[in-house]
């Protein structure tokens, strides 16, 4: 269909009645035009890398914990979920137990909608008793693949 | 000469950003796309590129090159120049919006881009090119053409809801009637739009009902389907689905992209 486009003077007519010095492309036209082309060509070789290189293993998924506070009546634990695998994982969840003396005294948990490759995302979990006093753990509990 | 071009050429990019967000910022906007843009596989995510930046290239042919010249280097040029505009501001919102974290997540931020580039490079290449002062208004006459401005409407408008759940849960529930009615309305709202309610680009039917409704609104109908069927596929819509249901979500997509089709030759 793009054959007709030469052959066809009424396309071609109103750009040279026009007469402006706009109607020809000029050299910063051509500079932005092939910055364009350059990101298309730099965005392929992106998505070619990531499909034969990284999107191979499932979501490899680790927490750790920043910081610990008091916020509101409780305290938050403030927490970084990481996926370091090659795919996407949805819905994680990240839960946290905490123990004291052998017994588990609270359990808290959230979810992150979802974790693409190589990201991170950052949480709280929130407890009512103090975390600093016994044992605190705190991991991934599972996800869905998209 | 260089100060009046170099004005120009500031002027054109900045028409490609503002078209860029009035195309695609519904679809910045819209949570599907970037889950989408990570969990499609990349071969699928790389042919949609392709398909955007041809998409582009189709549309500097048939509108003359923007502002810039003609020639195939002029709408080669002004391809990519659209491309980059889009680029550019699909980031700085989605960067503004914290959907992405260029600096942070640079992976994540290209994918989402990289979903995002169809409808804000059309949009920025159709500002650019027919959006400015003096435009020029191509007269687009050959079939051809026409069926390439049908396809170019389709997937703007296709592309803007074929991300949503609400495509999915629409052909579940249809029953196999409704669908082929919904088949009927579509055909009868292109025909409608360009020939029946008078707006500006109206067409007069020359050749008569039969033979327009036939070479233009079934043949058009058709481009939005196949459109509306590939856009299915690229966001995986298809994947692991009969091939009933498969044609019921694409009816249902057929109707945003025949309406898209219809407005495209009214407006283009």
């Amino acid at each position: 269909m793009d054959d007709d486009q030469h052959t066809e003077d009424p396309q071609a007519r109103p750009q040279q009645d026009d007469g402006d010095s706009q109607e020809r492309t000029t050299p910063g036209e051509y500079a932005l035009g092939a910055l364009g082309g350059l990101l298309v060509l730099l965005l392929l070789g992106f998505l070619t890398y990531q499909a034969v290189a990284v999107r191979e293993s499932d979501p490899a998924l680790s927490v750790s914990v920043s910081s610990v506070e008091a916020a509101g009546d409780g305290y938050a634990v403030h927490f970084e979920v990481r996926n370091s695998g090659g795919r996407t994982a949805e819905q994680v969840q990240i839960s946290g137990t905490l123990t004291r003396d052998g017994s588990e005294v609270e359990q808290a948990s959230t979810s992150v909608p979802y974790l693409p490759p190589n990201s991170r995302h950052s949480g709280a979990l929130l407890f009512s008793e103090d975390p600093r006093d016994g044992r605190l753990q705190v991991g991934p509990a599972g996800y869905v693949a998209p | 000469m260089t100060g009046t071009g170099s004005v120009e050429l500031t002027k054109g990019f900045g028409r490609a950003i503002a078209g860029s967000l009035l195309f695609a910022l519904p679809l910045l906007m819209t949570m599907e796309l970037w889950r989408l843009a990570h969990s499609v596989e990349r071969y699928r995510l790389a042919l949609l590129v392709l398909a955007a930046v041809l998409l582009v290239i189709g549309l500097s042919r048939t509108f003359g090159a923007g502002p810039g010249g003609v020639g195939p280097g002029g709408y080669l040029a002004d391809a990519g120049v659209a491309i980059l505009a889009a680029t550019l501001a699909a980031t700085v919102v989605l960067a503004a919006l914290g959907v992405v974290d260029p600096l942070m997540d640079w992976q994540a931020a290209v994918s989402v881009v990289a979903i995002e580039a169809l409808p804000a490079a059309v949009g920025a290449s159709y500002a650019r090119s027919q959006l400015g002062q003096g435009s020029r208004r191509p007269r687009i006459s050959g079939y051809g053409h026409e069926l390439f401005l049908m396809t170019a409407g389709a997937v703007v408008f296709a592309a803007n809801i074929a991300p949503t759940e609400e495509v999915v849960l629409l052909a579940a529930e249809a029953s196999t009637v409704t669908v082929a009615a919904l088949a009927v309305l579509s055909l009868l709202l292109m025909h409608g739009f360009v020939y029946g309610v008078g707006f500006g680009g109206q067409e007069r039917s020359t050749e008569g009902f039969l033979r327009s409704f036939l070479t233009l609104t079934v043949v058009g109908y058709a481009a939005a389907l196949a459109i509306s069927a590939y856009l299915l596929w690229t966001f995986g819509r298809f994947d692991g689905i009969g091939l009933t249901t498969a044609v019921k979500e694409t009816v249902v997509l057929g109707l945003p992209g025949s309406i898209g089709a219809a407005a495209a030759r009214l407006i283009l």
